[in-house]
This record gives C-alpha cells, structure tokens and sequence, in this order.
C-alpha cells in the first residue's frame, strides 16, 4: 500500500497513459470526421476546410496538448457528428450503462452469495455438483444467446416485460424497472455464477482451516462458522472480484445494450465508431478508464478494511 | 468417475471441432448452396440443423464456421502468449524500474474499455479473420502479462532458483530450466482460458456486424442472422448458439481438469462397515473427562471399509488433573483430541463414548497447535474471547467483554484492554499461545485439551507453558490433557503421564 502523494501520481500517471492510448486509438480511425461530413462533396478543398476547422491539421502531439488543456477544464469538445457537447452525451449514455450497471451487480451479489452458500452447506453433496454444473454451463452461454432466450421466454411468450427499449428513471420508475430486468439478467446472471465459483473456492478453504477447526471444537453451530467466520475471512478475494467486475461493466456493455436497444455507452460507442466522431470516442475511453481505475482504488481501500493484515506498520507516519 | 467422463466428453468435442474446420472443404456440403425449397425447414433428415430464410443449409454454414472459431480460438491466445509472456517474465525477473514501468503500463491498459477499443481496431484495421484474432489477443495480453509476471516472482523468490544462482546458472539459464515448468499450469490454464474467451469475443464482434467479413461463415453472424426469425426459426440462432455453449464449456471443463491435477480412481463403494459416527457423549459426576473404548477410522472410498487409526482408547481425567498424551507420531494423539472435541475430519468416523463433566458452559476445549493459525485472522482478539462467552455462558456483550479482560489477566497478558483490540497477526506467538488459552477457556469448559503446546518451544518458554496450565487449573478447576512429545518435561510436571502404542 503506497502513501497517498504516490498513489495520487500513479493515478494521474494512469490517467495520462490512457488518454495518450485513447488518442493514438481513434486517431487510428481511417476516414477522420472531416473526409466523413465532406465525403458526398468530394471536393478536397471542404475537405481541407473541415480539417482546419475541426483542428484536425495540426500534428498530432499538438492535437493531444489541445484536447488535454481542454480536458482538465472540464471541455471534452463538441461531437463532431452532430455538434452537442460530448459532456452531455456522455453523462446522457452514462446514466443508463450506471443504471445497468448497478442493477446487473445487484443481481449478481444475490445469485453468486446465494449459490456459494448454498453450495457449501454440504461440500462434495448433490447440491454442490448440481450449483457447480450450472455456473460452469452459465459461464460458458454468450450473452447474446442468453438475452435471446429470456426475450423469447419473457418477452414474446409471456409478455411480462418489454423486448427492447428503454424509459429513463426520472420519467416512470415502474417502466423503468421493467425495460431493466432482462438487461441485467442477462449480465447479472453469469457474474453471479463466477462470483459463486471464487466465493465457494474461499469458503471451502477456509472451513477447512485451523480456524474452522477450532471454531467446531468450541461447539459453534455450522451456521455461526460458516457465516460468522469463513464468510468473512471468504469476503475478501470476492469483493476485489465484485469491485473489478462492475469497473469493467461501466466500461460499456456494449452487446446488452445493442441486444435491448439501450442508449448507454457502448451503444454510443459503436455509434461514434460508425462516424467517425473522434472527440466521442477520445472521451469514451478515457471517461471509462478513470471510472475504472477510481473503482480500483476504491477496492484497494476496501480490500485493506477487510484484511487487517495488509496494514503495515511503515504506512503510519509516527506523531 | 464422472469427472472423467465429462473432461472425455469435451476432448472428444475439441477433437471433433478440429476435424470438422480441417475437412470443411472436402465434405460434400455447400454452405452457400441455397434450395429456394426449402427455405426456414426445420432440421430433418436433409437439413440435419435447418435451413435459413435464403434455404441455405445451416449444417454447413456451422461446419463452416468452425474454422474462424478454431482459429481465433488458438491464434488469440497464441498473440498474447507472444507479448505478454516475455513482458511478464522480464518485468518479474528483473524487478526494479523495469518492473515498475511494465506494470503501469499493464495497469493502464487494462484501464481501457476493452470492447470500445476491439470496436474502434477492428473498424479501423479492416473487419478480417487476422484483424479479429489480433485484436482479441491485444487486450487479453495484459492479463497474460499480469499472471507470468506474478507466477515468475513468486517462483524467482523460491528456494531452488535462489540455489540455481548461486551455483553459478545465469539468467537465462535460470528462466528456462527453471521458471518454465512450473510456469506452464498457471499460464497453459489462462490462454486456454484466453481461447475460450476469443471464441465468445469473436462471436460478440460479429453478432453486432463487426467481426469477420460475410464470406466468412462464422457462429457469431449465424446467431445475428437468425436473431429476428427466433420466433419462427428458433434453430437458426439457438444451434449455433449452442455451438458456442458446447465449445466454451468443454474449454472450462478441460482447464478445470487440469488445475485440479489427477483424478483419484473412485470405485463403486463396497458395502461400509460404519455408517456414520457413533461416538456417544454425555455429562459425567466424578470426573472431569471420561473416555472409554474410543475407537475412529478412517472411511476409505476405495474399498469402502473403515480402517482404524485408534482403537479403544481410555483416559480418565480427575477435576484439576493435568495428564501427558506421550505416543510416537502417527500414533493418533491428535485424532485423539479431535474426537474428544467433536472436530473430526468428515472423513473419519468414531465410536465409544466420551462424557465430560457438569459445567455451565460447553463440555470441552482445544488449543491447536498452531495458536496464530487456528485464531481468526481479520478479527480483534477481544471480540473472539467475547463471543464464546456469549455463545456458551448466554452474557451480555458488555459482560462477555469483561469476561475477556478477565481471562486475558488469568493467562498473564499485560495491559490487557490494549491487547483485546489487536488482531492476531499483531501478537508474538507466546502472546498468541496466551490468548489461544483464554479462548479456550472462555466457555468454561471441564476439561482443556492441549495439542502439542510445546512443540517449537526452547526449555525455558516449555516451563512457562506449564506454570501457565498450573496457574489455570488451580485458579479455575479446569482439568487439562497435553499432548506432548516431551517425554521429560511431561514426567516433571504432569499428575499423569498416558502413553499411547
């Protein structure tokens, strides 16, 4: 664990890295915004025109320095497809990927524990091999054929959901709900699966510890040590694995919300790569990779809360 | 036995995939042969999986398919092997700076949305089969890198290459006669894994129309083909589907397999001796623990019989008394005391009786003979005193905290309040031994059992150990059993000493 001034140098550094990364990326975008608007003109002179005008003539360290400036302040430019601020773009696509986000973890939390303890309460039982089969059957299913299988069950034979399309929060909160249940399903669904495979991992471990030992010589009830003792002890590795999976899924969940017809990032994304809107794509990436390295520092605190033993002695400045 | 027959299953259908992606060309189907026909038939003898909406035949359009499948599925995890393995091994081997810029450049990209950057390459690249495999392999690298350069420090601080150094091997040397095998299952494991995960990549890719080009047939357009005819045509999303299904368990079935090392035969179980522990335990007046005619085995799957690994064991214990188990190794001490506290193994099973005497609290007590070891780690001493007084004693939090101060002071530990908020890992091993004690003794058990308290411990620390248990049972009333291999100290200082043959 670095002292905070070196963690917030090896944050920022991050940060840097990954806008240099982002930028030679969407600048690998054959085609740039300006050949893109100008293309049904094909007069090179517009062409040129829009190049200046969109800055796209400078080189491109020059370019960087521009948009970096601009950044910093809080300006992440304009979309060069339809002129709105990328800011609001973003926030606008951000809400609902946060939304699914939430809700698919939410969903994943209750599978992966619930299996996990369910798995444990007989080790090596019928029980444990049936949980056991079923995360890895659910861990090998894409998430396209599970979106497709709950929207023909749910949606099409039993119309209890809508298929596709969403309703923000703010505008009617039971539509809402509904238009996210299968979304989150669909990606809660195999993260619990994978969160029930690290947790029983940890549970067995450690109810098969000293400690767990000891804990039955003192006559503990089974439910006292398993939810008590190796619940805790087990919570750590998992957590991680929770606070690492719902970083990613902020980073776009491109298929779902293709699939379900969810204006959220990934689906900005693809949008913004199909024309070529540069200074959207530039702000994805990076937007998501600060979202995820924040959710990282967040489970690094957390992992040193449940771990007493990462404390160390070196970290306290004496008084 | 299962087991077996599931990771033969999947073999069996990698080797099958593999078979069909190599003789796709020679079999005598057309996957782009259409039969006006026949269009959206439902699989039959000519069609085994259906046509689709043209009448083309989805068997060989899926027969077909296989060959992007296999070779994103092997080119993927063999791109990020290529970066990511000398990437990782290096930042491990050579430590310093090297490892400290390596990392943050694998922690940066890992950052990245991994699917917004396969977008934005693979628009840019051009939509081919390569451009696929070596996008998908560009962002599993890090992850290959993460897990080589950890495995190769974890091994690099190990022993034998520390002993391969100083005679004299050099770097190189090192990395490849010593660092490979035991890189081989963490890294084999992960790009099997990276493969599986390609397949699914690829098959996401083209679902959205971004993967390989259309003359390519592969699983993922199939599935985005037949997506809006799944009402009408189920089989043309659901089979290829399916495909994808089969193919990613049977790589999950294979690594877990291999992770989890050789299968112990298991046959069919003849008929067991003992069912289940019949070990009868009660409450006894004149004694503090009385145990007659213990006997535990060990079940054994493959025969199915018991086999004993103590046979009718007495002792009798006095209140107060502080008697020596004294036993060659292997002699069954421990189980001995495992079976009085009720923490066998489930694979052992015993029978006989043990009773112990009329206390208030719970029958018996164990100190382990690793105390840190059987405390719990992430829990503050005082709190863990605590709740065994709550559990058996039935007190209040606040008094079972007091209790904890109590028995802390009983076992000789100084400033007691500042000692109940450390955790485990913050106490010297005596300390811990200390706290071991009072925990045990904080259900107000009749008697204490003590594995091997001595057992790393210099003559002088021994003789401590034993005031400690003589301070305990004459201040508390506790009978104590230690198991010891200290034939000496337990003459010098038991009531009693029992030898177990």
């Amino acid at each position: 664990m670095a002292r905070p001034g070196r963690r917030v140098i090896r944050f920022a550094a991050l940060v840097l890295l990954a806008s240099i990364a982002a930028f030679a990326l969407q600048s690998l975008l054959a085609g740039d915004a300006a050949t893109f608007t100008t293309a049904e003109s094909g007069d090179p002179a517009a062409t040129a025109a829009a190049r200046a005008e969109l800055g796209l003539d400078a080189p491109a360290p020059v370019q960087f320095a521009r948009w970096a400036g601009a950044a910093i302040r809080g300006d992440l430019g304009k979309s060069s497809a339809t002129k709105e601020d990328v800011v609001d773009m973003v926030a606008r696509a951000g809400r609902v990927t946060l939304e699914l986000a939430i809700a698919a973890q939410i969903v994943a939390v209750i599978a992966g524990f619930g299996f996990a303890l369910l798995s444990v309460r007989r080790i090596g039982g019928r029980l444990d091999a049936t949980i056991r089969a079923l995360s890895f059957a659910l861990l090998a299913t894409p998430g396209f054929a599970i979106a497709a299988l709950l929207l023909a069950v749910f949606a099409i034979r039993l119309h209890w959901v809508p298929a596709v399309g969403f309703v923000p929060l703010t505008e009617d909160l039971g539509a809402n709900v509904r238009s996210m249940v299968l979304p989150s399903l669909t990606l809660g669904v195999p993260i619990g699966a994978a969160i029930a495979r690290v947790l029983r991992a940890d549970l067995v471990a450690n109810l098969g510890s000293d400690h767990a030992t000891l804990c039955r010589a003192m006559g503990y009830s089974r439910r006292r040590i398993v939810v008590g003792h190796a619940l805790r002890l087990s919570s750590i590795n998992v957590s991680s694995f929770i606070g690492l999976e719902f970083a990613r899924l902020l980073g776009g969940t491109l298929i779902i919300e293709q699939v379900f017809a969810l204006p959220g990032l990934g689906r900005l994304a693809v949008q913004s790569v199909g024309r070529r809107d540069q200074p959207v794509i530039q702000a994805l990436v990076v937007i998501a990779a600060i979202a995820f390295l924040t959710v990282a520092q967040v489970v690094d605190a957390l992992h040193t809360r449940l771990d007493p033993r990462l404390h160390r002695s070196g970290d306290y400045v004496p008084s | 036995m299962r087991a077996r027959i599931g990771s033969w299953l999947a073999l069996s259908w990698m080797a099958l995939l593999t078979l069909s992606a190599l003789t796709a060309s020679w079999l005598p189907i057309d996957p782009n042969r259409f039969d006006p026909g026949a269009r959206l038939a439902a699989p039959n003898w000519d069609h085994p999986f259906g046509t689709t909406r043209l009448g083309e035949d989805l068997f060989a359009q899926c027969i077909h398919g296989t060959r992007v499948t296999l070779l994103v599925g092997l080119g993927a995890p063999l791109v990020a092997a290529l970066i990511g393995l000398p990437l990782g091994m290096s930042a491990g081997l050579i430590g310093g700076r090297i490892d400290q810029g390596i990392s943050l450049l694998l922690d940066a990209s890992l950052s990245m949305p991994a699917f917004i950057v396969s977008v934005v390459l693979v628009t840019s690249l051009g939509a081919t089969v390569s451009t696929v495999i070596v996008v998908v392999g560009i962002i599993s690298t890090p992850f290959v890198a993460r897990v080589s350069r950890s495995a190769t420090r974890a091994i690099s601080d190990r022993d034998f290459v520390t002993a391969a150094r100083s005679l004299g091997s050099t770097s190189a040397r090192v990395m490849w006669v010593e660092l490979r095998p035991n890189l081989t299952a963490p890294i084999g494991s992960l790009l099997a894994l990276v493969g599986g995960a390609a397949v699914l990549v690829e098959g996401g890719l083209s679902y959205v129309g971004l993967g390989v080009p259309l003359e390519n047939a592969s699983w993922g357009r199939l599935v985005a083909a037949g997506r809006d005819e799944l009402a009408t045509a189920w089989w043309w999303s659901l089979i290829p589907s399916l495909l994808f299904f089969l193919t990613v368990l049977s790589v999950n079935v294979i690594v877990d397999r291999w992770q989890r090392g050789p299968v112990l035969q298991v046959r069919r179980r003849a008929t067991r001796l003992i069912e289940r522990s019949s070990l009868a335990t009660g409450r006894v007046d004149d004694a503090a623990l009385l145990v007659s005619n213990l006997t535990v085995s060990i079940r054994s799957p493959k025969s199915g019989f018991a086999h004993a690994i103590v046979s009718n064991f007495d002792v009798r214990l006095a209140p107060g008394e502080l008697v020596a188990l004294v036993g060659p190794s292997g002699v069954g001490k421990t189980t001995v005391a495992r079976a009085i506290v009720g923490a066998l193994d489930d694979a052992m099973v015993a029978t006989g009786s043990v009773q112990t005497t009329r206390t208030r609290g719970h029958r018996s007590a164990l100190i382990m003979q690793e105390p840190r070891r059987s405390l719990n780690p992430v829990s503050r001493v005082g709190p863990q005193i605590a709740e065994a007084a709550r559990v058996h004693l039935g007190l209040s939090r606040r008094d079972a905290r007091e209790r904890a101060r109590h028995l802390l002071t009983l076992v000789g530990i100084d400033d007691p309040d500042r000692r109940m908020r450390c955790y485990p890992h913050e106490l010297s091993g005596g300390q811990c031994q200390r706290v071991a004690i009072a925990l045990a003794l904080a259900s107000e058990p009749g008697v204490l059992i003590a594995d091997e308290p001595t057992a790393s411990l210099d003559p002088i620390a021994t003789r401590k150990v034993f005031d400690l248990f003589d301070g305990v049972r004459s201040r508390t009333g506790v009978a104590i059993l230690v198991i010891t291999h200290d034939l000496a100290s337990a003459q010098r200082r038991a009531d009693r000493v029992v030898t177990m043959s």
